[in-house]
């Protein structure tokens, strides 16, 4: 409503009466578009310009994640969700890291967590499209040069694993290791990061709160996850709540971790000058979530706020 | 093999080793002939007896004891032959006795030497004797010639110097003292200076006894120089120090023996202690496969147990399957028809409002003249017609009925698959029930429509008057999901063709039916092809396939009575044939017939 122009979503299902129904529900708060099939989708976006795409994934042809793979190359100004019922471990994986998608939602989905996140996404998706305001610091093309180079933390308690993050990385990145939370975030404090590799758990907690808290304060902060057989529902709660910008299966392919670290210090450096982009990295709003952050990370958070001032301001 | 073969030689070799340094020890101490030592001994006491023996020999010839130069000579054919066996006993007893050997010899040579120069002494001492005892007797009557012929007037004086000779020449011979040769080369030196003035008849025959005197004297010191030699002549020492060495060396001998014989007994130890090392190496391995034997028995029974809990797992997992397929099927209508059922709970709202507004507009439409408020009246007409428009402008009366429409024809899906599900597994039925196969097939295909949804085309070539069998319904679905499942799974995920699967039945003879299920898919290669109904083989992925659907249904089919048949060309698709019999059939129980009853394999 404060838009002055209706957000266009494009949704894409093979199943006619998804379609339908999803364009009554949304008819009214956006100009929608709808395709049956990922080719019809692609001809549309070739024609008009679209802030949104919500894709279901199993369909004739393509599949949700090959087509949202595209529209990330082609049009990545489009905001991309997935709509799904089938939570194949893969399909969950390959939409983060090829897809780059905003929100991954369930079907059946949730009428009020659906409008909401739409919302969202018609929001930054607009936003993207939007030629205007860079918001760009004064001077920092000056201040990129005196501004530490950003290092990469690594959050595991397997020296093995260590051992191999530093073999994909230590020759062009600094990177600073903790075993545990208190660990992670005293770095954070310490030093200049940009990009953090992290185990889904780490000393028996699990990282999924912390990286929820810290993603929501600092969305110029990217994550990429080491995974091995992690529960569907977990990835996906991940993907909207922490806005993991890569996964990598472990074991660890050198090779693999290392171009994914590199898209991700590529993303930062991307998110700290151009404040639009930053949006992208919006985390959901969690209910309830924000209470029970433990005092511990609620400190980090503070002194890690001064310093992420200090660095970017 | 290699390394066994390696293993076997050096086995070998440290063997034959150990045999050698055995074999070598029992030679170092095997005994010694003590009777062969003996005989050198005692031939060493015999030599030297004789040895002394001799020099008495000698002694008494010389001293005139004996009448005859036999005793002299007597022994020297004996030592002679004693010396022979002395040297030929003890070469046979030292040689190859390392160091001994030469220790011993040259001191054997040294005797025989000292012997050898010792007869050749006793030779020369017996011609000198000779010599010496001829001129002796001859002395006196040569001094009687002398005599005889000497002039009478200087007879006094010449029997004086002629006796003189005599005398001091005999002492002489008697008692042979360096200090009496003076005396006799006096005595002939004074008969000499007489015979001057002697005729030369006379003083001729002087000059020969003067000379044989004079042969005398040098035979004596001759003789008694052979004898000073003979004396000296160390044979009896050489004999004591061969026999001395000899002793030490078989001391010696012994004692290394000894030394031999402790090394031989604890090597021997040594061998027996391996031996019994091995011996209870060997008890322990036998103990040891004893044991493996025993749990290898009880994990084959733990095996069997497994394979069994496995069937049932197989099934659970092929159910597992089946229920996240139905779980997606009934996932996406239940999605619109949740949706839809909100969508419409929200617009109901502005109906809601539309009817609550139309009736109290009517109530106040209805009330007498003099109550109307007319500014009250126009508000609620006002908000009567606002709703009017909110509902009318929104289509929402269009919407829900199409809504609606949806939200029923999703509950039919839903309902529709949990009949197919009730058909699939026919537990509402008996176990065995009549069995109409192209039922059989849709419930089955409806059930992996999930599976077959966008990649694969399903065609029917199909009887119009198949007869219904007696079998077990859910049992022969399972049969036909598991290889529908395979066919489907056969199809490359990238490729042009589209994945085609095609349901052929016919009559079998007069009690059979034929069922076909036949892909285009990758086809079965020819080293799989003899294990696809073997339990537990798969080529999927771990955690993918129990591997024992197949396994499973060649069960099923066979306990029907049935047979399956496979067909498959790689790159072309595979056909799977089931015949089934119209009516029950005792599976055949016999070995032979089960033998025979063997999936046929086909490769194309």
């Amino acid at each position: 409503m404060t838009a002055p122009q209706k957000a266009r979503i494009l949704f894409v299902d093979d199943e006619e009466r998804i379609i339908n129904l999803l364009r009554v529900m949304f008819r009214n708060t956006y100009e929608v578009f709808t395709a049956s099939s990922g080719a019809q989708a692609l001809e549309i976006l070739r024609h008009e310009p679209i802030d949104v795409i919500v894709s279901d994934q199993r369909m004739p042809g393509m599949t949700g994640v090959q087509l949202l793979a595209k529209v990330c190359q082609h049009w990545p100004h489009t905001v991309r969700v997935l709509l799904t019922g089938y939570a194949d471990q893969e399909a969950i994986l390959g939409s983060v890291n090829d897809g780059q998608i905003f929100r991954y939602l369930t079907k059946p989905w949730d009428q009020d967590a659906i409008r909401t996140t739409l919302a969202d996404a018609a929001e930054v998706g607009q936003m993207q499209s939007r030629p205007a305001p860079i918001v760009t610091p004064p001077g920092s093309a000056g201040r990129a040069a005196a501004a530490p180079v950003a290092g990469v933390l690594l959050l595991d308690d397997s020296e093995d694993d260590c051992a191999l993050v530093r073999q994909a990385l230590g020759a062009e990145l600094t990177v600073y290791r903790a075993d545990s939370v208190a660990g992670a975030l005293q770095l954070l404090a310490r030093h200049a990061i940009g990009v953090m590799v992290c185990e889904a758990r780490v000393g028996g907690a699990d990282t999924g709160q912390l990286l929820h808290a810290l993603k929501t304060h600092f969305p110029a902060l990217i994550t990429v996850m080491l995974t091995d057989h992690t529960d569907a529902d977990e990835v996906v709660r991940l993907i909207n709540q922490a806005r993991i910008y890569r996964f990598a299966s472990k074991p660890i392919r050198p090779a693999v971790l290392s171009l994914a670290v590199s898209a991700a210090m590529k993303e930062h450096l991307r998110c700290l000058g151009d404040a639009r982009h930053v949006a992208l990295h919006r985390t959901v709003r969690v209910a309830g979530l924000d209470a029970p952050v433990p005092s511990g990370i609620l400190q980090g958070l503070k002194a890690m706020t001064a310093r992420w001032r200090l660095f970017s301001a | 093999m290699i390394t066994m073969n390696k293993r076997t030689w050096v086995n070998l070799l440290v063997g034959a080793g150990l045999a050698l340094v055995l074999a070598l020890l029992v030679d170092k101490t095997s005994d010694v002939n003590h009777a062969e030592y003996g005989e050198i001994s005692s031939l060493l006491r015999q030599l030297k007896q004789i040895d002394a023996e001799w020099n008495v020999d000698v002694l008494r010839s010389k001293t005139g004891l004996n009448a005859s130069y036999d005793p002299v000579a007597s022994p020297l054919p004996v030592i002679e032959s004693l010396d022979d066996l002395l040297r030929s006993k003890t070469n046979l007893f030292w040689s190859g006795r390392g160091d001994s050997g030469a220790r011993i010899v040259p001191l054997l040579d040294n005797y025989r030497q000292l012997m050898a120069s010792k007869v050749e002494l006793i030779d020369r001492f017996k011609s000198q004797h000779s010599i010496l005892r001829n001129s002796t007797r001859y002395l006196p009557s040569a001094a009687a010639e002398v005599l005889a012929a000497g002039p009478a007037a200087e007879r006094d004086g010449l029997i004086q110097a002629v006796d003189r000779v005599l005398v001091d020449t005999l002492v002489y011979t008697d008692t042979p003292d360096a200090g009496l040769v003076a005396r006799v080369d006096d005595s002939i030196a004074h008969l000499r200076k007489l015979a001057k003035a002697l005729p030369d008849a006379t003083a001729e025959r002087i000059a020969g006894y003067a000379a044989h005197a004079e042969t005398v004297v040098r035979q004596q010191q001759l003789g008694d120089r052979l004898l000073k030699q003979l004396a000296v002549l160390p044979t009896a020492r050489a004999l004591d120090e061969l026999a001395d060495m000899n002793a030490l060396e078989h001391e010696k001998l012994l004692v290394s023996q000894q030394t031999w014989r402790w090394v031989l007994v604890a090597y021997s130890a040594a061998l027996l202690v391996a031996l019994g090392w091995f011996a209870w190496r060997l008890v322990a391995s036998y103990r040891l496969l004893a044991r493996v034997n025993l749990e290898l028995t009880r994990s084959h029974d733990e095996l069997k147990e497994s394979q069994v809990h496995l069937v049932q797992s197989e099934k659970m997992s092929a159910l597992g399957q089946m229920v996240a397929g139905i779980a997606h099927e009934i996932n996406t209508p239940l999605a619109y028809v949740k949706g839809t059922f909100e969508v419409l709970r929200e617009q109901v709202v502005p109906v809601a409002q539309l009817a609550a507004n139309s009736v109290q507009f009517a109530q106040m439409l209805h009330l007498p003249n003099e109550q109307r408020d007319r500014a009250q009246l126009q508000t609620v007409a006002n908000r009567f017609d606002k709703s009017t428009r909110e509902v009318s402008g929104s289509r929402v009366m269009d919407e829900m009925g199409q809504l609606l429409a949806d939200g029923i024809h999703g509950i039919e899906q839903i309902s529709e698959i949990v009949t197919n599900l009730k058909n699939f597994s026919r537990l509402d039925r008996a176990k065995v029930s009549e069995f109409a196969v192209h039922e059989g097939l849709e419930s089955t295909l409806l059930l992996a429509r999930n599976l077959l949804k966008n990649t694969v085309e399903i065609r029917r070539e199909l009887a119009f008057d198949l007869p219904k069998i007696q079998c077990s319904p859910s049992q022969i679905n399972q049969v036909f999901l598991n290889i529908i499942t395979n066919a489907v799974h056969a199809m490359p995920a990238e490729r042009a063709e589209p994945g085609v699967i095609t349901l052929r039945t016919a009559r079998e003879g007069d009690d059979m039916v034929r069922i076909e299920i036949q892909d285009n898919g990758s086809g079965i290669p020819a080293n799989v092809l003899p294990k696809i109904f073997d339990p537990f083989y798969t080529t999927k992925p771990i955690g993918k396939g129990t591997g024992m659907g197949l396994s499973i249904s060649f069960k099923i089919i066979q306990e029907h009575g049935g047979k399956i048949l496979v067909d498959t060309e790689p790159g072309v698709g595979t056909v799977f044939s089931i015949l089934l019999p119209l009516g029950p059939r005792e599976p055949e129980k016999s070995d032979k017939a089960a033998k025979a009853d063997k999936p046929v394999l086909l490769a194309a």
